[in-house]
């Protein structure tokens, strides 16, 4: 999506250069400064090196994740970090630009033929990485596995409204789907790294095990092994259709540790690091071979989710509008985030389809803030707790704290109330959390929609605080309006309710930040996380 | 030791040479009667609350007006939380070198009186603990209840009581058949009397000692829960949170981190200080 | 012993979290998180997953994990050696520097070489392995550009986790040597050999050392425990892929089967290391009947 030009983040790669797989080659390649475009060899890439350093072979690039994947299977288990390494294997049907604009990927165009029936093309002469043909049959496969009872995934829940028994052949090429309910979105869910594609032959009556140890997308890179906690290595796909990426080699090593990341880059054990924390920012900076590269992060917006299912005052809406106005995130942006951050006051963040652009910034108004309490009755301010996981978002420790002076000063006394990730996402989901707690909302697909199915009553996220009345016509409204600006408005109404009356203190988008050393030539961040590759070279000085 | 076996025959040096030998011992302890004086009284001696955010004095240096040692990444007074850090770290050696040792001292010496099953059920108890990973025990244990004060030093004190009882149980098991608890079992004497007036005061001394370093031990783990995410919730001070969130501002603020990490090692200095001094005084051939 | 590890850890680690729950994730509803606990097993008695896990156990199946979907009982195996390397090498060192300087501090007892020792050793007790190890980080990896940063390779790449992991250990045994060997100095036979007029050299080789090192081994043995503990942090800030890393992907996932993997094969290493050190000590010194120290 950093491309910036309207084309797909893949679709640039076309001039014909291609790298060699022989290590020789490379290192002439290297000492060439990269210039040559050697023929592709069809062969497989060199075997892995534990060796850190990727000073070897000059087409290898070496990316410290911040946590090892949770698997290999597309359709379960699969946290950002994890899409990130297996977005390289596996493909979507579409993906989405920087505009938020959707782009062909495995398939080619849609069509929708009436408002629950869609016309899908698939690309054509496009193979798994096992040498398997992508085609209707491979995309009926993997639809039904994702809907399976017997699976343990939750692929199917972005993209509820398909009826997975009924996926009409057209050809071998084209498929029809129908749906529920009229879903405008359908084509942009698929554009979810959820809904990635995955070789019938690698998971087709085989154990879950064995589906993990062969994993075949259609990706730019396939996959060569799998040290667990040390590394993850890929080839280049030489026949990808969308052109052979130019790196040989692609290693994720899980550093989990920021400085240990930071220390990686800088010692050059690695070419890119994720997630580099602020503070660290002017050491990679100052140093003669690294710099930072910054992406403002449009999947996640981190909120203060508010439980309004026990009366009291956070059930209060003068209550939660005061909480918008107490918390300065100016302050918290500019001295705890080090600028990487922008207020926001939607949960559709501002790369996202159907945007409200029009909404003022709540602005940091204690005064409002304490008189809008003492309407509410609260006029000497209340106890509550707040939840956060320490360590799962940069600066989580330090915003919460900052977050719960400014509230002191208008009379909220928080307790703050830390549990590991682990357990605060399992009483998140079952319900068992009061009072507030500090989380990013995540938006896959780039879409207002999405992010207002995630406030319904239904969702484990939503449950707290759901979208009720004119909110939930507004928005079933919306994704049932199949012309994009007549969605776009509608999106922009449910917005505007949720401003007036929010039912979240809205925070702030954080920027990603990464750290990249010098000799990685053409590689940009994008705004969903995800890493792409394919025009990417090392150029080792 | 050698102080006891040679009786001073140049009375004027010999002294001298005992005093500067307890002299560390005095120094330590005073350190840290000092040490545990300032954290009880941290309200009145600290110059500011320890959890006064203030981002627009943020990561001053030290000498800084009004913070002596300088501010930390929400800008706050890095000696208040420093000496309220005592508190909480302080708290937590306290009360597990207690509670561990009044459990361990308690099943030492009914394990070394009673031999047989209560030994063996004991001394299989404390294998189990042993036999598994303290960090990972106490990851698991913080994720079951919540990290707070009160499960940080269950944990401690559910790793550190079998110190305590082994050490205190080969101690009963050697006095065991030793005159005078025999004699006082001819006595007609009860067991509890036994235990409570003649075996206790003797293995007393060595619970102190062990004391001495089971509470040092559990300061550090502190420190070592906070960097695995199972600390105490913020905005509490202690030492070890201290130096975990402000780890990474080392290159850029040490102030954040010396002061606290100077804190941590002077307390455990002065602890193990005192606890080699006691078990020199006590019996220089135990091995602690 | 074993069965009360594994049922502690069954049900202590199910006090909180769901693996489910994560594999749902915030995209999921709430009908997903209880087909997938459903999936799981995890929606039967706790007594019926004991008895499972305990089925599995009598024929040598620990289960499989959660995320990994594989046996859990290999996956801890295989990450035995890269923990056993660093674990011996930080036990090796801590003893080729602990047990020398250990000496060296009784010998100069009272003196400032052994004040100095003692505050260099508990300096190496109090400061937590996490601080250590980014201290070594910046200065041997970033300012002097001696070693890599993180992964595990060659010798280069043991030296700075060996020796974070070493200092606790390190000074402990040096403390536990400089007593013991103070111990030995005032026996008879010591004395007797000093009266007699041997060289101080030769009296604390043969006869100092030589009985100061049983204790000392006995610690060793429980020190390894103390090592296992160790190595979850020092491979999280050195990305050194051992037990110490699985156990911390294992709880963090809430991946039972492997965390019960762990807990046993850790305890059944502890156990087998310490009844290897009661044998060779046995045999390194039959005379001698020992009540070790804790």
């Amino acid at each position: 999506m950093s491309d910036g030009n309207g084309l797909g983040r893949r679709a640039l790669i076309r001039r014909g250069l291609q790298l060699a797989a022989l290590p020789g080659m490379t290192a002439l390649l290297a000492a060439c400064g990269g210039t040559a475009a050697p023929a592709a060899t069809g062969s497989a890439a060199p075997a892995a090196t534990r060796s850190v350093g990727a000073a070897a072979g000059a087409q290898t690039l070496t990316v410290a994740n911040y946590s090892e994947i949770s698997g290999l299977d597309p359709h379960i288990r699969n946290p950002v970090a994890t899409a990130l390494v297996t977005a390289q294997i596996f493909e979507m049907l579409f993906q989405l630009d920087a505009q938020g604009n959707l782009q062909p990927m495995l398939a080619t165009d849609y069509k929708n033929i009436d408002p629950t029936t869609w016309q899908i093309g698939l690309r054509q002469g496009v193979t798994f990485h096992d040498g398997e043909p992508w085609n209707a049959q491979a995309f009926v496969a993997n639809i039904q596995r994702m809907f399976s009872s017997s699976v343990p995934s939750n692929a199917s829940s972005v993209i509820p409204a398909v009826i997975p028994g009924q996926i009409d052949v057209v050809d071998d090429h084209t498929v029809r789907l129908h749906t529920k309910v009229p879903d405008a979105v359908l084509p942009h869910r698929f554009a979810a790294y959820f809904v990635a594609f995955n070789s019938p032959k690698s998971f087709q009556n085989q154990t879950e095990a064995y589906i993990m140890a062969h994993p075949a997308g259609t990706g730019p890179f396939r996959f060569v092994e799998w040290k667990k906690d040390d590394h993850l290595t890929l080839a280049a796909n030489p026949s990808y259709w969308g052109g052979a990426p130019k790196l040989s080699q692609l290693t994720f090593r899980p550093l989990s540790d920021p400085q240990t990341r930071v220390s990686a880059l800088l010692s050059g054990g690695v070419d890119l690091a994720l997630v580099i924390p602020t503070e660290s920012m002017a050491q990679i900076k100052s140093n003669p071979s690294t710099s930072i590269l910054t992406s403002p992060n449009g999947i996640t917006a981190y909120l203060l989710y508010l439980d309004a299912r026990h009366g009291g005052p956070l059930a209060n809406p003068n209550v939660r509008l005061a909480l918008n106005y107490a918390i300065d995130r100016d302050s918290i942006i500019k001295q705890i985030l080090a600028g990487q951050a922008t207020p926001i006051q939607s949960i559709v963040t501002p790369q996202s389809f159907g945007f409200d652009s029009d909404l003022k910034p709540y602005g940091y108004q204690p005064d409002k803030a304490k008189q809008l309490l003492q309407q509410a009755g609260f006029g000497s301010g209340f106890t509550v707790p707040l939840w956060f996981a320490p360590g799962s978002s940069p600066n989580d420790s330090e915003c919460v704290q900052a977050m719960q002076a400014q509230l002191a000063k208008v009379g909220v006394q928080v307790n703050i109330q830390t549990a590991d990730n682990a357990s605060l996402v399992t009483q998140i989901l079952q319900g068992k959390i009061t009072g507030m707690f500090y989380a990013g909302k995540t938006n896959l697909i780039l879409d207002a929609d999405y992010i207002f199915n995630d406030s319904s009553a239904s969702a484990p996220f939503g449950q707290y605080d759901p979208l009720v009345g004119q909110e939930v016509t507004l928005w079933k409204q919306e994704q049932q309006a199949f012309d994009p600006t007549a969605r776009a408005a509608l999106a922009k109404q449910v917005q505007q309710l949720l401003y007036d009356a929010p039912n979240w203190v809205y925070l702030y988008q954080m920027n990603d930040i990464y750290g990249v050393s010098k000799a990685v030539k053409g590689w940009q961040p994008a705004t969903d996380e995800l890493l792409t590759f394919t025009g990417t070279t090392v150029v080792k000085a | 030791m050698e102080s006891a076996a040679a009786p001073a025959p140049a009375p004027a040096r010999a002294r001298l040479a005992k005093a500067l030998r307890n002299l560390p011992a005095l120094v330590a302890a005073l350190l840290l009667v000092g040490a545990v004086a300032l954290a009880i009284f941290a309200p009145f001696v600290a110059p500011h609350a320890p959890d006064a955010v203030n981002l627009a004095r943020r990561l001053l240096p030290p000498g800084a007006a009004g913070d002596p040692l300088g501010t930390d990444p929400l800008g706050r007074d890095v000696l208040s939380r420093v000496l309220f850090g005592a508190r909480i770290s302080l708290l937590v050696g306290g009360v597990t070198m207690l509670v561990a040792g009044l459990i361990g001292t308690c099943a030492g010496l009914l394990a070394g009186y009673f031999p047989g099953a209560v030994d063996d059920i004991l001394m299989r108890l404390g294998d189990i603990v042993l036999s598994f990973p303290f960090l990972l025990l106490a990851l698991i244990v913080v994720a079951a209840l919540g990290p707070s004060v009160r499960n940080l030093i269950i944990v401690l004190v559910l790793r550190s009581w079998i110190t305590y009882g082994r050490v205190v149980r080969s101690q009963v098991v050697e006095m065991r058949e030793v005159e005078f608890v025999e004699a006082a079992r001819a006595l007609g004497a009860g067991h509890v009397r036994i235990l409570l007036k003649h075996v206790l005061p003797r293995v007393a001394g060595v619970a102190v000692v062990v004391a001495s370093f089971n509470m040092a031990e559990a300061i550090v783990y502190e420190a070592s829960l906070s960097f695995l995410g199972a600390g105490v919730p913020p905005p509490t001070a202690t030492w070890g949170g201290m130096l975990h969130d402000n780890l990474l501002y080392i290159a850029t603020a040490w102030w954040t981190i010396v002061f606290p990490a100077a804190a941590l090692t002077l307390v455990i200095l002065a602890l193990n200080v005192l606890g080699d001094w006691i078990r020199d005084a006590l019996d220089p051939n135990l091995r602690l | 012993m074993l069965v009360a590890v594994s049922i502690a850890v069954f049900v202590v680690a199910r006090l909180s979290g769901d693996p489910a729950a994560l594999m749902v994730g915030d995209t999921g509803t709430v009908a997903d998180l209880a087909r997938v606990r459903h999936l799981l097993g995890l929606d039967r008695p706790l007594t019926v997953q004991y008895g499972i896990f305990l089925a599995g156990v009598l024929h040598g199946d620990l289960g499989q994990s959660i995320f990994y979907a594989e046996p859990a009982l290999p996956l801890v195996l295989a990450r035995l050696p890269a923990t056993a390397e660093l674990a011996v090498t930080a036990l090796a060192v801590a003893l080729a520097v602990g047990v020398p300087g250990g000496v060296f501090a009784a010998l100069n007892r009272g003196r400032l070489g052994d004040w100095g020792f003692v505050a260099v050793a508990v300096l190496g007790q109090s400061v937590p392995g996490f601080v250590l190890g980014v201290l070594s980080v910046m200065l041997f990896v970033l300012d002097l550009h001696w070693l890599p940063a993180a992964g595990i390779g060659g010798w280069q790449h043991l030296c700075l986790p060996a020796l974070t992991l070493a200092a606790f250990s390190c000074a402990k045994i040096a403390r536990l040597t400089r007593t013991s060997v103070l111990d030995t100095l005032s026996r008879d036979y010591v004395r007797t050999a000093y009266a007699k007029g041997a060289a101080p050299r030769r009296v604390v080789w043969r006869h100092v050392f030589r009985n100061a090192a049983l204790p000392v081994m006995t610690m060793a043995g429980l020190e390894l425990g103390q090592l296992l503990s160790g190595v979850v942090i020092t491979e999280t800030i050195f990305g050194w892929p051992g037990v110490g890393l699985l156990s911390i992907d294992a709880i963090n996932h809430r991946d039972y089967p492997l965390i019960q993997a762990v807990a046993l094969s850790v305890a059944v290493i502890f156990v087998v290391v310490n009844l290897v050190v009661d044998l060779a000590y046995g045999f390194v010194d039959p005379r001698i009947r020992y009540a070790g120290g804790a």
